[in-house]
């Protein structure tokens, strides 16, 4: 199942490709060979029929585990929920480049994240996370004259 | 020059100059380093140091990459051997024997054997570099644009093979949709702008070094982070191994330490094709050839020796088609042949001519990282081995802000940052599914060669297809194409049918 809605999405992506590579024009100065969605269109094509292949082949699909266990449950929507905070603050991270100061910012992000998951030594983690946001900044920046956001 | 010649020269040339020395000793430190690392691999490390010695010049820059490439493929040993986690994927056949060494108190003498094979496995790689680079790139200069579109197809196909080979059809999806992906921004026959939709930072196509560090990067990083289960760390270094001393197990192991180094140099030289699949298909040969095969597993040295052999010795077979026809053999190559763009060396069959020395200079490079590597493994590799007490909680987060840092000032733009965002959930969801990397990566690499050279090839031929299968290079490769193709599908279709009788 998890192989035919992955085929579903890519398809549509491959179609997407397909549909704008054939509105591209067709003849160009070089001639109908040099046209730019030729090579588009031919890619597009084998990666709709590669996930057909995959949509409908007939595969032994694993036995779905059987989550009887309260506890792998519970470890599951655990992991997911990790998953989720940590692409939260990530994305949040990014947003927030180039709109606040990059060692504030950076080092409020790296110990915050840090804390979330690991609660031990708050001290210890905020300090060696202004350490190493003050050393990437000074390598960059200072010691490598690249421009940070 | 000949070869030998600017070798020698440039190795003369190098141990001269101190500051070079310097530079590429901290290079391969941090390759190590980043190996030891979970979460950090020989790509990311090479397209971190990439954006790093920006202003460098050129060839300090390369030896540091390849200092950098070389000291990670290694450093990732030591995480295998003490913790049963590969520091890279190249050394996931590393920890099937030298965890149980280390588990048993011989943590030490597995380390140390790891460091001497790794340096064994390079010299083996270097001297290929210096006698097989030179053939292929005779043999590059009789390629044209039919050969190089085939050998784009090829290289993806055959990478999604290797890389996924119980599910080779994910694969080479993967590999397809890298090229795909790869067909957008200004097309180079015609100029015209494809999939831009007016966006003119996306006129230029997107830029590899932001897709690598988020294929590559971002789903490490979130998969470490919702990880809850810790591992074992095995630092046990209370025995040692008395009866048998280094220079025996190297001559006890000669031939299975040659024979790997072979191995892994020419599944390097396959393009896309890296360092685990390397390490994986010498250690199968190894346990294969042995006189002792249930040892392996259990800790044998011979396991140990072979993987580690062809890992480092692959990290030299990728880089030989980087040079001769500027397909990456691997990730990290791949990222090298990015830094190769950046430095204004044109790879590919063309630099035997334009740049006679540098193959020469970058097989000397490569002895010189590789001593720096096996002196630093040997001497203060307990040293690095303290880093992986640092909670993985902690380092991430702080791997996520190189990646961030490190995309943003390849241009200074947050748009390549989105990109790398939007890449590493593409490959984050890949991962999730067991679409493998690699393929998409070569792919991706590979789209605008075989995009011009495609339409160059009809343009010249007026649209016949012909020549592909009338000249002999291509019609090899053709052959090959369709081979890879059969030996995946039809023996699993004979033996479906039989399960079904």
């Amino acid at each position: 199942m998890k192989d035919k809605i992955t085929a579903v999405i890519f398809i549509s992506l491959a179609l997407f490709f397909l549909i704008n590579a054939m509105l591209m024009p067709f003849t160009t100065e070089y001639g109908k060979y040099g046209a730019p969605g030729i090579v588009p269109i031919v890619l597009s094509v084998i990666v709709i029929l590669l996930n057909l292949i995959m949509m409908l082949r007939k595969k032994q699909e694993k036995a779905p585990v059987q989550i009887t266990n309260g506890d792998r449950k519970k470890l599951f929507s655990f992991e997911n929920k990790r998953l989720l905070i940590s692409v939260i603050f990530c994305l949040t991270y990014v947003l927030l480049l180039g709109h606040l100061n990059f060692i504030a910012l950076t080092s409020v992000f790296v110990s915050v994240l840090s804390l979330i998951f690991y609660r031990k030594k708050p001290i210890l983690v905020i300090l060696t996370s202004v350490l190493v946001t003050y050393g990437i900044y000074y390598i960059f920046q200072k010691l490598f004259l690249l421009p940070l956001p | 020059m000949n070869v030998l010649g600017s070798y020698f020269e440039y190795i003369v040339e190098m141990l001269s100059d101190p500051l070079l020395l310097f530079n590429m000793a901290w290079a391969t430190l941090l390759g190590i380093l980043i190996g030891v690392l979970p979460g950090l691999t020989a790509t990311l490390g090479v397209a971190i140091l990439t954006t790093l010695t920006f202003g460098f010049p050129a060839k300090t820059a390369i030896a540091m990459l390849i200092g950098v490439y070389i000291g990670a493929i290694y450093g990732g040993s030591r995480t295998a051997i003490v913790l049963n986690i590969p520091g890279t994927p190249a050394n996931a056949a590393t920890t099937v024997d030298g965890f149980p060494l280390a588990r048993s108190g011989y943590a030490g003498f597995a380390l140390n054997v790891a460091t001497i094979m790794s340096g064994i496995g390079s010299i083996i790689g270097a001297l290929f570099i210096v006698t097989l680079a030179p053939l292929l790139g005779k043999l590059a200069l009789q390629f044209g644009s039919w050969e190089f579109a085939v050998l784009a197809i090829f290289g993806t196909i055959i990478a999604g093979s290797l890389t996924a080979p119980k599910d080779p059809l994910k694969g080479w999806i993967a590999g397809f949709l890298g090229l795909m992906i790869s067909q957008i921004g200004m097309d180079e026959i015609t100029s015209y702008p494809r999939y831009t939709f007016g966006n003119i930072q996306l006129y230029g196509g997107i830029a590899l070094l932001p897709v690598l560090v988020g294929v590559y990067g971002i789903p490490e990083i979130l998969m470490s982070l919702k990880r809850t289960t810790k591992a074992e760390v095995a630092l046990d270094f209370s025995k040692k191994k008395s009866d048998l001393s280094y220079g025996g197990t190297i001559l006890k192991n000669w031939l299975n330490i040659i024979r790997s180094g072979i191995v892994g140099v020419f599944i390097g030289v396959i393009p896309g094709v890296g360092e685990d699949v390397a390490s994986w298909v010498s250690y199968d040969l190894a346990k294969r050839s042995s006189k002792e095969p249930e040892k392996f597993g259990n800790g044998s040295i011979e396991g140990l020796s072979s993987a580690e052999t062809a890992n480092n010795a692959c990290v030299a077979g990728a880089i030989i088609p980087v040079l001769t026809l500027a397909v990456p053999g691997s990730a990290p190559a791949a990222v090298l042949l990015a830094a190769l763009w950046i430095h204004g060396v044109r790879a590919g069959p063309l630099l035997p001519i334009e740049h006679p020395e540098m193959i020469g200079n970058v097989a000397a490079m490569f002895t010189i990282a590789t001593i720096l590597m096996v002196i630093f493994g040997l001497v203060i590799t307990r040293l690095f081995l303290k880093i992986l007490l640092v909670p993985t909680e902690i380092l991430m987060p702080i791997i996520f802000v190189l990646c961030v840092v490190g995309t943003y000032v390849l241009n200074g733009r947050m748009f390549d940052v989105w990109i790398m965002l939007l890449f590493g959930l593409l490959g984050y969801f890949m991962r999730l599914n067991d679409f493998p990397a690699a393929p998409f990566v070569l792919g991706f690499i590979l789209g605008p060669m075989a995009d011009t050279n495609l339409r160059r090839a009809l343009m010249l031929a007026k649209g016949s297809l012909l020549p592909f299968v009338t000249r002999p290079v291509s019609l090899v490769l053709l052959i090959a194409i369709v081979l890879v193709i059969a030996s995946k599908y039809i023996p699993k279709r004979r033996g479906a049918k039989n399960e079904n009788e």
